[in-house]
């Protein structure tokens, strides 16, 4: 019990700070907190869904508050901030949050329906869809940002490193000099993903003041709305890696082409990707298959570590999950709704200083390094080697995407492709 | 809000000095090796010892951390560690038992499965799934000599789990898996398990009946080697009377002969078996 709950403190932790902070983004912000959850495969699973929430609700407080988007679902609300008047700035920022809300009790309704009733006994997930869900990731992966060959050169090199003590074993037939290395591609990840806030130029924080007049709220008006844009959630959720961003963007236009005002815009924007981010990990749970990039880190832990989704079975455990994911959409509502502006305006200062961004760098390696005991030398060699290709990747505005795949789902494509091939050839 | 965080991390910090202190300990496989080492994980919580085990991506990998390792750490090998090491071209053999301790032997026998209402298809070339860090040519090649007369060609597979769950998916018709993993499914209905290479215990005949003469395949199972390092002697000593009833435990997984601190003579028979493995493909 004290593990869940301690797991729960982590995930509201990892979700505000991925929310609130733009360098921040959804996998840094769940790898951060990661080697603190506890070996269970519960806490794990609890500590992604809530961290996912959190950096979806406190996205949209982000832009709404700071101007300063927290996550890449939360654009559609700052094309709008431009059309918001004065007094419907709190309306937007209240309407969010309840819609926000919502969209995290129907989708984990939907999610506790599912899981108790085990939809997946009678389901089968045969290879071949697998590996086309693993190579549409590779396919998003490529073509993100449309940088097509910086991306393919990206995905190349992290698929390298991922194989590395493979290619060095048959070098070493030919050339005895070759050594083999092991890299750890957890810590790899760690350092190009947290060296992206050394380099990462964030903009001034732009606090408005806001009234908080709570009065022409007129909550009937957006109730039904708001259930229907959860539902739409719900079904885009289930698509590969930009299923949030996806459902927030096609929410946002469902409202733009009914010619909706601003407050309608945002409010579907912002309550689809909730609840996209909590069916999102249905694939997951019921067949094991990582749909998104923290998802990938989660299973790589999982196997790392000799967990497996079995759990799932146990009696009282998917109630255990509705309960926190309620709770923590309820926290999570509270400190948005009730948090005054001020500190809104104080952490926009905050994370735009410099030396900000050094202490939260120094301190994620210094947790690493201290948590999984790592041998100095050894994290030196990985600091050398991949804070340089961090700020390359940087520099080359690169989608990280495709490090993850390659570093840490190229060999289970790779097998599985084989096993695809010696089955049907 | 800056009071709700200093006391978020102050519980949090709180419930970090409840946790007990740990064991590294490095697997290079999956299935029965788990159910083993979670099992030792299991009893060990008795002695306040916390076995924490870390699966590695290559042999060569776990190997490596195991013999730099300076904290408690341990490793569990199988007896396919010369093959290993002979065809990925790394070091995976552990066989320095100066500074370390080999606290048992198991072994995991092995089942032909195919899924419920299925039999071992004879008028095609069937797909039979097996473990890849297994001598696979030779066991498909010893398999497809047959008293039923029914083809295969292997398809590879990382675990028994995977294999399960291959043949429960309908991507594969027959596969070779360990007992321990096969036998939930065995009892929940979705696979059976006709032949096994040395259990009975679900109604399984001899792999000998399959092939109808002499083979190794026959008496194909997994062994195990347990083997813990930087552990001081009281530790040792808490973590051995923690795992007395390993071997009771381990049988009502389907993993026998399970072997507790054993002789030199016991050591010494799972070197030659794995030097014997070395050349098989």
């Amino acid at each position: 019990m004290i593990d869940i709950f301690f797991t729960f403190c982590l995930g509201i932790l990892s979700g505000l700070l991925t929310g609130l902070m733009p360098g921040i983004n959804i996998l840094l912000g769940f790898m951060l907190f990661l080697p603190f959850v506890p070996l269970d495969p519960l806490c794990i699973v609890l500590y992604g869904i809530i961290a996912r929430i959190g950096s979806q609700f406190f996205g949209s407080m982000a832009v709404l508050y700071l101007k300063i988007p927290g996550e890449a679902s939360s654009y559609p609300v700052l094309m709008e901030l431009k059309n918001l008047k004065g007094k419907d700035t709190f309306r937007a920022v209240m309407l969010t949050n309840i819609g926000s809300l919502v969209a995290t009790v129907i989708s984990s309704i939907i999610l506790f329906i599912v899981l108790f009733y085990n939809f997946s006994k009678n389901i089968y997930f045969p290879i071949l869809l697998k590996l086309s869900i693993f190579w549409l990731l590779v396919i998003i992966a490529i073509f993100s940002n449309r940088k097509i060959l910086t991306n393919i050169c990206v995905l190349t090199t992290a698929t390298f490193i991922n194989f590395y003590p493979e290619f060095a074993a048959i070098g070493k037939t030919h050339a005895q000099s070759i050594p083999i290395y092991y890299f750890n591609t957890q810590l790899i990840l760690i350092i190009i993903f947290v060296s992206q806030l050394l380099w990462q130029k964030i903009p001034a924080a732009s606090a408005q003041s806001l009234s908080r007049d709570k009065t022409k709220l007129e909550l009937k008006k957006y109730i039904g709305k708001i259930s229907l844009h959860s539902l739409f959630g719900c079904v885009l959720g289930l698509l590969p890696q930009i299923g949030a961003t996806i459902s927030s963007y096609a929410s946002y236009t469902f409202e733009r082409l009914r010619k909706n005002t601003a407050l309608d815009k945002i409010t579907a924007s912002e309550t689809a990707n909730n609840s996209a981010a909590i069916t999102g990990w249905l694939p997951l749970l019921l067949f094991g298959i990582p749909i998104s990039a923290s998802e990938i880190v989660l299973i790589q832990h999982f196997q790392k570590f000799n967990l497996n989704f079995e759990f799932l079975q146990a009696y009282g455990v998917s109630t255990i999950i509705i309960l926190c994911l309620l709770l923590s959409g309820l926290i999570y509502f509270l400190i948005a709704t009730m948090l005054n502006q001020k500190y809104y305006v104080l952490f926009g200062k905050l994370m735009s200083k410099k030396w900000f961004s050094y202490l939260l760098f120094l301190f994620s390696l210094l947790c690493f390094y201290l948590i999984n005991s790592y041998d100095l030398k050894y994290l030196l060699i990985h600091l050398v080697i991949f804070m340089p290709i961090g700020y390359l990747l940087h520099f080359f505005r690169t989608d990280l995407l495709a490090v993850v795949i390659g570093l840490l789902l190229t060999d289970e494509i790779y097998y599985t492709t084989y096993r695809a091939i010696q089955i049907y050839f | 809000m800056p009071k709700l965080i200093i006391f978020i991390l102050c519980l949090m910090s709180l419930s970090s000095l409840l946790r007990a202190t740990e064991i590294q300990t490095y697997l290079t496989s999956k299935g029965p090796a788990v159910i083993i080492t979670n099992q030792v994980a299991a009893l060990a919580q008795s002695s306040n010892i916390k076995i924490n085990p870390i699966q590695s991506v290559n042999c060569g990998s776990a190997v490596q951390k195991f013999k730099n390792a300076r904290t408690p750490s341990a490793i569990l090998i199988s007896h396919n560690q010369y093959r290993l090491s002979r065809t990925s071209n790394q070091d995976c053999v552990v066989d320095d038992f100066d500074s370390a301790k080999i606290l048992f032997i198991a072994h995991a026998t092995q089942e032909v499965c195919t899924k419920k209402n299925n039999s071992i298809p004879i008028n095609r070339i069937a797909t039979l799934g097996i473990v890849k860090f297994s001598p696979y040519n030779s066991i498909t090649e010893e398999m497809n000599k047959n008293v039923l007369d029914a083809r295969f060609k292997h398809v590879l597979f990382s675990s028994s789990d995977e294999i399960l769950q291959a043949l429960v998916n309908k991507d594969i018709d027959v596969g070779l898996m360990s007992l321990s993993v096969a036998a939930e499914a065995i009892k929940s209905g979705s696979i059976n398990c006709p032949y096994s290479t040395g259990s009975s215990k679900f109604q399984q005949n001899p792999l000998k009946e399959f092939t109808g003469r002499d083979s190794f395949v026959n008496h194909e199972s997994v062994s195990f080697m347990f083997v813990v390092k930087n552990l001081s002697v009281t530790d040792e000593q808490k973590l051995m009377q923690s795992i007395r009833s390993l071997s009771t435990k381990l049988s009502l997984q389907h993993i026998d002969e399970t072997i507790m601190s054993p002789s030199k003579e016991a050591v010494t028979g799972f070197i030659k078996r794995s030097k014997s493995a070395e050349y098989l493909d």
